[in-house]
């Protein structure tokens, strides 16, 4: 670093650090625990609390170590006679209208406020008149609780909803002994962030409504994991009671996924895990679905797609929300026992060009981008993706790039999304035009003579420094993909080389289903199988009388009147999940209970290509079982047994056999994961070419 | 040399002639100890509401890991606690528990007691799980008698 560092004394140590260092980060850095309350590294200071006070010398009184700066040569104290008294009157106040309720509060026994007064705080309060007393707790948004008697006014919730997440849903009212963290009349508190003022909150005052009473924080079992719920694939930890039920998830900070943050969907979206579940195999008996055992189920299942993997007539949708082992498994068996092409992970339309949304950008010029990429860009262009929907936590790094780093976005979509408050330009397309939009767009980058009224965004996106297209999936459902693969060449070539492009897909592990080859667009044996949706139609007509069905993603945006036709028209119908689909109608001949991401240890490539590993969390409900195991009983049974038997086996034999996680290793992912190569090694010839 | 052997004759005669300090148990029974820690119980206040709030601390306390409680909120219509929570489950292994009493240290509002009741043996495994229909005593009366003998542990 050129800067110079500066040097200050710290109870008699000597630290230094980067200037405009605040002091209770650079006494972190030296070890020294400062107690703190509204300070947190990803906020703004404000000084609310009082409680990181500490003695300067030279100045007269003490002073709040998060406001200020590092200086040269300060000599601080941090835990003399006077600071200690401070601490301690802090503290006497911050409790003078506490319930001191922590026995059944849900912050009990994780509350920055039971420790520092355990730690730092007086025995006993002189406070002898009646507390304050306010109605708790009180419903303020569908996730959040608040109990405004817990509350010790540290505005982070607040500040969190001004700076991080921009829903300016919660305010300060009234001022001094009344003051009270609330909604604005009328407004619930629904933000799709809500559920981080939970984590926030130094106290109980923000509780969680669906995770309320989960047990107590010393009772909880914590286990590292990714989220099930969009692509991003932000770290989270899975807390589980007793090994046998998820009770919460919390976020776990990785700068490559998540910035440390978690949307609501995704924390409170584990109840597919604890209900609903199938938990034993059945199998088809007299047109009703009965208990088996395994081998019956297996054996049944085995034969039913023996039979027809022989006569041509099996199609096999896999769901993205498998881990990538399981979709390993199951491209193994269907490439190499039961020789089936017709092998999927999705049955909504993808246009043939664009089945692997990332290869498709990196042909028309773009550089693979991660993520991260986001928050170093000066320019960020979303393309047919609404951020603020499909991927919440990655619509906050476009925020903080916009509001906090001076970026400026661009939003080109078929309306006004919520982040088009955000952006400088929104640049409208008509359903049907999408091409012949990003084409005028490009033209307007590359000539100011040809931009046809989008001159302003044209010269916008000509200001030099490191740019990042977003692309959403929905470009690959367009009929008119090709064509818009034609625009978007233009726009990189516009853009200027190394422009990133990040694809932004649908479920947790649908890069992975497209790394690892579960899409009929390449199979080197047998050619091009069939699509998803093309299986479908074919089921209709008859030319695919059986369906291996894993999972309900598959078929979730498909044509629903498709798929019912499609179901009533098959066969045999092998099912393997967590639960049996609601919608479904037809018996299956065998159904095959896998376990959720919570139950197993695997891994999940989120949207920008890093393998991210899950942990067994729970014990697996009833019988079910992870699914490569499932297969791996299935190809003893077509009688092809395969080898591996570990989670890591099947994963070193994926990585081995996977071009794009060459190199990888089951150890070396560790808690936070590792990119894949696809985005260095592959796309960088790519991108030269195009 | 006979001097000696009617001295030991003595002692055993005496003894044979001594009140026993056995008892028929089952059909006559000692009195436990004031301080005696046996079977758990549950009290209620005084105007019949759970004392337990659900907080788990006894099962954070508990040695043998042989306490379950499950909290759920309470509501106006249907209030069983005072406050927002109450044990909506609450079980006790009695196979795994040791009869320490920190349990009873551990209750923030005096809910659980160890009582004097001693008989325990049951038949199959299953049933020395005790849940709440055992455990929480029926009616506030009983605090009194449990306070009292409280009292007299403290004072014998």
């Amino acid at each position: 670093m050129s800067e110079e560092l500066v040097t200050l004394t710290i109870d008699g140590v000597t630290v230094r650090t980067a200037p405009g260092t605040l002091l209770v980060e650079a006494a972190a850095q030296a070890g020294i625990l400062i107690p703190v309350y509204c300070y947190h590294p990803k906020l703004a200071p404000v000084g609310a609390c009082r409680m990181c006070l500490v003695e300067v010398e030279g100045a007269p009184k003490l002073i709040a170590s998060c406001t200020t700066p590092v200086r040269e040569g300060m000599v601080v104290y941090t835990d003399n006679q006077r600071v200690r008294k401070a601490r301690e009157g802090i503290l006497e106040f911050l409790l003078v209208h506490h319930p001191l309720d922590c026995p059944v509060c849900d912050k009990g026994g994780e509350c920055p406020l039971q420790d520092f007064t355990y730690q730092f705080g007086p025995s006993r309060s002189r406070f002898r008149y009646p507390k304050r007393h306010w109605d708790k707790p009180l419903q303020i948004g569908p996730n959040i609780l608040l109990d405004r008697e817990r509350c010790i006014m540290c505005f982070r919730c607040v500040r969190f909803c001004e700076e991080i997440s921009h829903h300016r849903q919660l305010g300060v009212f009234q001022r001094g002994n009344n003051q009270e963290i609330g909604t604005f009349p009328g407004q619930p508190f629904d933000s799709r962030f809500a559920g981080n003022t939970i984590e926030l909150c130094p106290v109980g005052a923000l509780t969680g409504a669906p995770t309320r009473f989960f047990g107590r924080t010393w009772e909880i079992g914590h286990t590292p994991s990714v989220c099930t719920g969009c692509s991003t694939g932000c770290n989270i930890r899975v807390d589980s009671r007793h090994g046998s039920e998820v009770v919460r998830l919390w976020s776990r900070e990785n700068p490559a996924t998540d910035d440390g943050w978690l949307c609501d969907p995704g924390r409170f979206g584990y109840g597919f895990v604890n209900d609903g579940r199938l938990e034993e195999p059945l199998v088809e008996s007299d047109g009703q679905c009965v208990p088996a055992t395994w081998q019956q189920a297996i054996a049944r299942a085995g034969a039913v797609l023996e039979q027809h993997a022989k006569a041509g007539t099996l199609g096999i949708l896999t769901s993205p929300r498998m881990t990538s082992e399981e979709l390993f498994s199951v491209s193994k068996l269907a490439r190499t026992v039961l020789k089936v092409p017709h092998l999927d992970h999705t049955a909504r339309y993808v246009h043939p060009a664009a089945v692997d949304l990332r290869a498709f950008a990196a042909s028309a010029g773009f550089t693979p981008g991660t993520l991260r990429d986001i928050q170093d860009a000066r320019q960020i262009i979303t393309i047919g993706v609404d951020l603020s929907r499909e991927q919440p936590v990655t619509d906050l790094r476009v925020k903080k790039a916009v509001t906090q780093k001076g970026a400026e976005l661009v939003v080109v979509d078929a309306e006004e999304l919520e982040l088009s408050a955000f952006a400088r330009h929104t640049v409208l397309w008509q359903p049907g035009d999408e091409a012949a939009t990003v084409m005028s767009l490009a033209n307007a980058v590359a000539s100011p003579s040809e931009a046809n009224g989008m001159q302003a965004v044209g010269e916008l996106l000509r200001q030099e420094g490191p740019k990042v297209v977003l692309l959403g999936w929905r470009v690959g459902e367009s009929p008119d993909a090709e064509r818009i693969g034609e625009s978007l060449a233009a726009l990189a070539q516009a853009l200027g080389p190394g422009t990133r492009c990040v694809t932004i897909l649908r479920h947790c592990n649908s890069r992975g289903a497209l790394d690892l080859g579960v899409h009929p667009a390449e199979d080197p044996v047998s050619g091009r199988g069939m699509s998803g949706e093309e299986m479908l139609r074919a089921a209709c007509e008859g030319r695919i009388r059986a369906l291996w069905l894993l999972g309900e993603e598959p078929l979730q945006d498909a044509d629903p009147d498709l798929v019912r036709r499609a179901m009533e028209n098959l066969e045999a119908l092998v099912f393997q999940g967590w639960s049996l689909p609601s919608w479904l109608e037809r018996v299956p001949d065998a159904a095959l209970p896998s376990t959720t991401f919570a139950e197993m240890d695997g891994t999940f490539t989120n949207t920008h290509g890093r393998v991210q590993r899950i942990f067994r969390a729970i014990r697996p409900k009833g019988k079910s079982r992870p699914g490569w195991e499932i297969v791996n009983d299935l190809a003893q049974a077509l009688g092809h047994p395969f080898d591996s038997r570990t989670v890591e086996a099947v994963f070193e034999e994926m990585c081995a056999a996977t071009p794009a996680y060459r190199g990888l290793s089951w150890n070396s992912l560790g808690v936070a994961g590792r990119e894949s190569q696809a985005d260095s090694a592959a796309a960088a010839p790519a991108a030269a070419q195009g | 040399m006979f001097v000696e052997f009617v001295k030991g004759l003595g002692i055993t005669l005496r003894q044979v002639f001594r009140k026993p300090t056995t008892v028929n148990y089952p059909e006559e029974k000692r009195p436990p100890s004031a301080r005696a820690r046996w079977r758990h119980k549950l009290l209620r206040h005084e105007d019949g509401l759970e004392r337990c709030i659900g907080c788990s601390l006894c099962a954070g306390a508990c040695p043998a890991h042989c306490i379950n409680v499950v909290a759920a909120d309470n509501t106006d219509e249907d209030r069983k606690s005072p406050g927002e929570r109450y044990a909506a489950v609450y079980e006790i292994n009695m196979l795994r528990c040791i009869f320490c009493g920190y349990c009873e240290d551990a209750c923030p509002t005096g809910a659980i007691v160890l009582g004097p009741d001693y008989e325990l043996a049951d038949f199959d495994r299953a049933s020395f799980i005790y849940g709440k229909d055992r455990l929480l005593v029926p009616e506030p009366g009983e605090v009194a008698r449990e306070k009292k003998r409280l009292v007299e542990r403290e004072i014998g």
